[in-house]
């Protein structure tokens, strides 16, 4: 009766190392203002410690009203309350690349500053792997 | 220096008038060319009333209007032809850059006073504590509207403020 007893708890430990290994990889939000770019992944900063923390980007396509179609993508990021940085692009081929963002990918993104705040992205990139996931359990 | 120029001025003033002249002209000739082409239809599809023309009588389109047996498309095709040829000419004399016979045809005037009404709605943003998502998408859906150097000023105008903190919101 002691040796069941014993038993159950060991299994459940054994099985539950088994479910969370696996590679984590965590990179959190950084802004380089000098440089013009900025990077992390969605889940970190959607987990971090502070309610301001965020990156993403976005695409947007309107009806111009004249028969075509117009596209709009962004890409932003906020490390500290109320100091948002945000790119936007019309270039098509750039909003290919939003376009292979998933929920747990890392992004980075580059700009060019007007010198008047206005930011246009030159580049626009994601990586989306396993490590980035967060853990979860697997049932097993 | 002053002199000279004075002297040039009526030879510029004369090479003025003498372009609004040729303007002026040019027009006459293509509106000329445009009945003539009216005229050819309207004798050629009276001939077969029945065959797909739109007969627009009094009753249906007011007092001013006349029986005609011109099809419409073949109007609007008319008129589209007319445009472009007339936009081409302005390209080829350096008039407008900016546009051409494949790009869409903005209205200029409705164009600036919309770009004017956006300027004005971002500087309403401005003073609100945060604009809503909802809000933000139907100010981009109107910026979509404008022609493409208006499109991109308001929205250099948009980031900004929003790289400024100005505008609080989330895209």
């Amino acid at each position: 009766m002691n040796m069941k007893k014993l038993l159950i708890p060991l299994a459940l430990l054994m099985f539950s190392v088994t479910a969370f290994s696996g590679l984590t990889r965590s990179v959190p939000v950084t802004i380089d203002l000098v440089n013009g770019n900025a990077s992390g992944d969605m889940i970190t900063a959607r987990n971090s410690d502070n309610d301001f923390e965020f990156i993403g980007c976005g695409l947007r396509a309107f009806e111009d009203g004249v028969g075509g179609v117009f596209y709009f993508g962004f890409c932003q990021a906020q490390l500290e309350e109320g100091a948002p940085v945000n790119c936007f692009t019309q270039n098509v081929d750039l909003l290919e690349g939003i376009n292979l963002i998933s929920d747990s990918s890392f992004i980075t993104f580059s700009w060019n500053d007007d010198g008047n705040g206005g930011l246009t992205c030159w580049r626009i990139g994601s990586s989306t792997q396993s490590f980035y996931l967060s853990k979860q359990k697997t049932g097993k | 220096m002053r002199g000279n120029l004075i002297s040039k001025l009526p030879k510029l003033l004369v090479l003025l008038a003498l372009l609004q002249v040729a303007l002026v002209l040019l027009l006459f000739m293509k509106l000329n060319s445009f009945e003539q082409r009216v005229d050819l239809l309207a004798a050629t599809t009276q001939q077969k009333p029945h065959n797909g023309s739109i007969a627009l009588s009094a009753a249906e389109n007011g007092p001013a209007s006349v029986q005609t047996g011109v099809n419409s498309q073949q109007l609007r095709k008319i008129v589209r032809e007319e445009l472009h040829a007339a936009l081409a000419d302005n390209n080829s004399a350096g008039q407008n850059p900016a546009t051409n016979s494949q790009n869409p045809v903005f209205d200029e005037a409705e164009m600036q006073y919309q770009r004017d009404m956006l300027v004005q709605e971002l500087e309403f943003f401005k003073t609100q504590d945060e604009v809503s998502h909802a809000d933000l998408n139907r100010f981009m859906g109107d910026i979509a509207k404008l022609n493409p150097q208006a499109r991109t000023e308001l929205l250099n105008m948009l980031n900004r403020a929003m790289n400024r903190g100005k505008i609080k919101g989330n895209l």
